[in-house]
């Protein structure tokens, strides 16, 4: 009898809905970026206006599902390119080691000693901003911690003795690293991977809540958070509505990888 | 009055019930033996009583300790202020019960009657009761050896005077001559102290030897119980009596051990009706429709087709013809020498072996004689630091030696199907993934196994596997570290039944390595005994039974218990 995984049951249905509003927001939110100044900042409840406009007469709402793409493609993009970068370094790393191992590892403290949201913030302003430079920036700052966990799981692997099996039967070390540690390395990469998505999801929106990243006028929820700070006399839900989706989104993937990472620790433990 | 008397235990876990209606009794100073294979729920029992339960897991029962009484419905709380003093456990790893941080005089001191403060006598006393001298007090019990640091645990466990010490394979982890020490020691102080012990081991020997009574369990059931003189001898239920049969002897070399079919079920896997239906021979409909309980006097058995007197005589045992060795070295080592650090000890000093090619070698001795070093040398996993290996013909790579671990879950990629792990392996040896079929078959598995992955197979099964993938390349010399240690005695004559087949199928040389004098005798004829990293004596394995030579390989037969 197996007990109902209640946890990813709980993080899958924001995740399904913030999904929804990437793939759909030209349907769902055809209006957007429709400017209304004459109407101005309305409170939640206005007529039509579920959470009421901002001060360009947007709608609240339809921005925010508008916003979800920035918000969350970045992040995956950099979750993804890191746990790539962090696999193909940490597996050379834990499994060739030696010198190579030494620049590696020194590669990665460096990169982990350093403060990622100010590094990012003075790239993004040297280079003058833009949404995909402010990704690639943050995805080279994140994979310190990828190429860490790589190396150790790798290491982790590599002394097993199905690993020393293979060394007996001659197999390449290609084929090791890629056939035999890889995919048992591959699971522990993946939870990691959806951590990473939560915070790249933070500091994307810390970015451009600062003015960074996203242009003006882009539908996105840090954006809309610093624009809306000025109109919460006015217009609570202008805050309120992108600055819960950040939280929601962010604690749901979060939860998810949690979940997945325990359930990978538990299998490996069995073994 | 008996110190322990458990009536209707049940332990239940997320999986299902892991123990069934149990009951037990032991007197003082008298030792009961509960005897089983692995997951048959030994150590739930013994966590049960003492309130040790994993989360997740539960018991009911009523339990009586003297005078005490102990409803086990009340969870592990009903049992605090009882633990320790009353009823005591020693595990099998003392070091989950020591902490690493803490000096032993510390630990003893904090387990003695009155929380122990100070009471620097005392715990001397205590330590001279094990056997220890006082400087072990002030050590760390990573700084002593298996045996030490076994007995510290005792004095430990035994600080507060239990009435009732149950022993968890208390010597299962140590090396026989250190297990009979111990064991002598455990039995004096029972005696002194006139104690109940419920031993828990899976070595029949053990039981044999040391217990007033045995109880046999199988899948959370007691099968059967009766004095120790007697179980063995003359067993009354199917499964003790296959259980005994499967062991092997160390007097002579058995064409075939009797081997019981099949495997321990898992938690979800135990069928209604009577549990070992399934692998008993004498089954019948109505054993998997009505399940039987434990009934006797004096001996009792649960079972509906018990074995009657007389039906239980040794198997009628065909001795091995053994053949003369070849003459033709297919590898000889000379002078092979290694050190793991500069001031360590040697694992291998200047050693020499030969095996002939076809020849089946075994290499004996306990954990840190270099056995495993030695292996690892031959097969290209480690390095010697000076001395020659020389193999005689032109046969390199995978197809000249193979080896299996004793671990089989570890030895698989669990990421990978058995079809892609034996594929693989062919391979290497310049061979055709279509014999996968074939090679299933020759290790006994169905082929069907071949779409499975590791985690889906028992651990007999598994091993199977790793032997499989060894011999899938055709090397010319197999190696088995350990390969039936980690298996129940039941899967573990499948085991060597089965490499005595492929030693004759095949005609490959073996080097068969392993503490146990019993198993190594079932399938080579040769053997060398290492010590300290030294070979101490040669020789075929019947005249070293009957006339070893060196003192250490003397001390190793005595030490093997209940022979
Ligand atoms: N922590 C646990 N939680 C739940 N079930 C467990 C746990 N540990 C062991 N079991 C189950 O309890 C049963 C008996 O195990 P155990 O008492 O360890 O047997 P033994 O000591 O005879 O080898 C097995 O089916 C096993 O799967
Ligand atoms: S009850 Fe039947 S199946 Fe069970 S042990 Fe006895 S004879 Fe075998
Ligand atoms: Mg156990």
């Amino acid at each position: 009898m197996k007990r109902l995984p209640i946890t990813p049951l709980v993080a899958a249905v924001p995740l399904a809905v913030v999904a929804v509003f990437v793939v759909g927001a030209q349907w769902l939110a055809p209006d957007a970026t429709t400017q209304d100044i004459y109407t101005g900042v309305t409170p939640p409840g206005t007529d039509g206006h579920l959470f009421g406009t901002d001060q360009l007469g947007r709608d609240i709402w339809q921005l925010s599902i508008a916003g979800a793409g920035s918000a969350v493609i970045g992040p995956i993009v950099i979750a993804i390119g890191s746990m790539m970068l962090g696999l193909l370094l940490g597996t050379l790393a834990g499994y060739i080691g030696g010198g190579l191992d030494l620049v590696l590892s020194k590669y990665a403290d460096l990169l982990l000693a350093l403060p990622t949201t100010l590094i990012a913030l003075v790239v993004a302003g040297l280079v003058d901003g833009g949404y995909w430079v402010t990704v690639l920036v943050l995805l080279v700052l994140f994979s310190p911690t990828d190429i860490r966990i790589a190396r150790g799981a790798v290491m982790a692997q590599a002394t097993r003795p199905y690993i020393e099996s293979a060394r007996v039967l001659q197999l390449s070390r290609t084929r090791i690293m890629f056939r035999h540690i890889l995919p048992n390395v591959l699971p522990i990469a993946l939870a990691t991977m959806l951590l990473n998505v939560a915070f790249a999801l933070v500091a994307m929106s810390a970015l451009s809540f600062l003015g960074f990243g996203v242009g003006p006028g882009t539908p996105d929820w840090g954006r809309q958070l610093s624009d809306g700070r000025d109109l919460i006399g006015q217009n609570w839900g202008a805050v309120v509505v992108p600055g819960l989706l950040i939280i929601i989104t962010a604690a749901a993937i979060n939860l998810m990888g949690d979940w997945l990472q325990e359930r990978f620790e538990q299998r490996g433990a069995q073994r | 009055m008996n110190a322990l008397e458990l009536v209707d235990l049940r332990v239940t876990g997320p999986g299902g019930p892991i123990v069934s209606r149990m009951d037990l009794t032991v007197a003082p100073g008298e030792t009961v033996a509960l005897v089983g294979e692995s997951g048959s729920g030994k150590s739930m029992t013994a966590k049960a009583l003492t309130g040790l339960l994993p989360r997740g897991v539960t018991a009911t029962g009523a339990m009586r300790l003297g005078d005490t009484e102990v409803r086990l419905d009340d969870g592990p709380s009903a049992l605090v202020g009882l633990r320790g003093r009353r009823i005591s456990l020693l595990l099998q790893n003392p070091f989950t019960s020591l902490s690493p941080v803490h000096r032993c005089g510390q630990q003893i001191a904090a387990a003695l009657p009155g929380g122990g403060r100070g009471d620097t006598a005392e715990v001397l006393r205590r330590l001279a009761e094990v056997d220890l001298p006082a400087r072990v007090a002030r050590q760390y019990p990573f700084e002593l050896s298996g045996g030490m640091r076994q007995r510290v645990a005792l004095a430990a466990s035994l600080a507060a005077d239990p009435l009732v010490l149950i022993g968890d394979e208390p010597t299962t982890a140590l090396d026989v001559t250190t297990q009979r020490e111990v064991l002598n020691l455990l039995a004096r102080i029972q005696q002194e102290r006139s104690m109940a012990v419920l031993l828990i081991t899976h070595d029949l020997g053990v039981a044999r030897e040391r217990a007033d009574r045995i109880l046999v369990m199988y899948a959370g059931r007691l099968m059967e119980s009766g004095p120790g003189a007697d179980v063995f001898s003359s067993p009354l239920h199917p499964y003790t009596s296959g259980l005994r049969d499967s062991e092997p002897p160390l007097a002579v070399r058995l064409e075939r051990l009797p081997a019981i079919v099949g495997s321990v079920p898992r938690a979800w896997e135990i069928p209604d009706g009577c549990v070992f239906a399934p692998r008993c021979s004498r089954a019948d409909h109505a054993c998997t429709v009505n399940t039987p309980v434990l009934e006797g006097g004096q001996r009792r058995v649960a079972c509906w087709k018990p074995l009657a007197a007389g039906e239980h005589a040794q198997p009628t045992a065909v001795a091995f013809t053994e053949t003369a060795r070849r003459d033709d070295d297919l590898v000889v080592v000379s002078n092979l020498t290694k050190r793991f650090g500069p001031d360590s000890p040697p694992a291998l000093d200047d050693v020499h072996i030969t095996v002939a090619a076809g020849e089946a070698v075994g290499i004996v001795g306990e954990s840190g004689s270099g056995k495993t070093t030695l292996a690892r040398c031959l097969i290209g996993l480690e390095r010697a630091d000076s001395g020659t290996i020389t193999w005689a013909d032109g046969e390199t790579g995978a197809r000249r030696a193979q080896i299996v671990f004793q671990d089989p879950t570890s030895a698989l990629n669990p990421a990978m199907t058995i079809e892609a792990a034996l594929a693989e392996a062919l391979r290497a040896g310049g061979l055709d993934r279509s014999e996968v079929p074939a090679l299933l078959d020759l290790v006994g598995l169905p082929v069907a196994y071949a779409r499975r992955r590791p985690n889906a197979l028992s651990g007999g099964e598994q091993q199977r596997v790793a032997i499989a993938r060894a011999l899938a390349p055709r090397p010319r010399l197999l190696i088995c570290d350990e390969p039936v240690s980690s298996l129940d005695v039941s899967v573990q004559a499948q085991i060597l039944n089965l490499m005595n087949e492929l030693l004759d199928e095949l005609g490959i040389a073996l080097l068969f390595i392993t503490h146990d004098l019993a198993v190594v005798r079932q399938v080579v004829r040769r053997v060398y005994v290492m010590h300290h990293g030294r070979v101490v004596e040669s020789g075929v394995m019947d005249e070293l039974i009957s006339a070893p030579q060196h003192d250490y390989t003397r001390q190793l037969f005595a030490s093997v218990p209940g022979r």
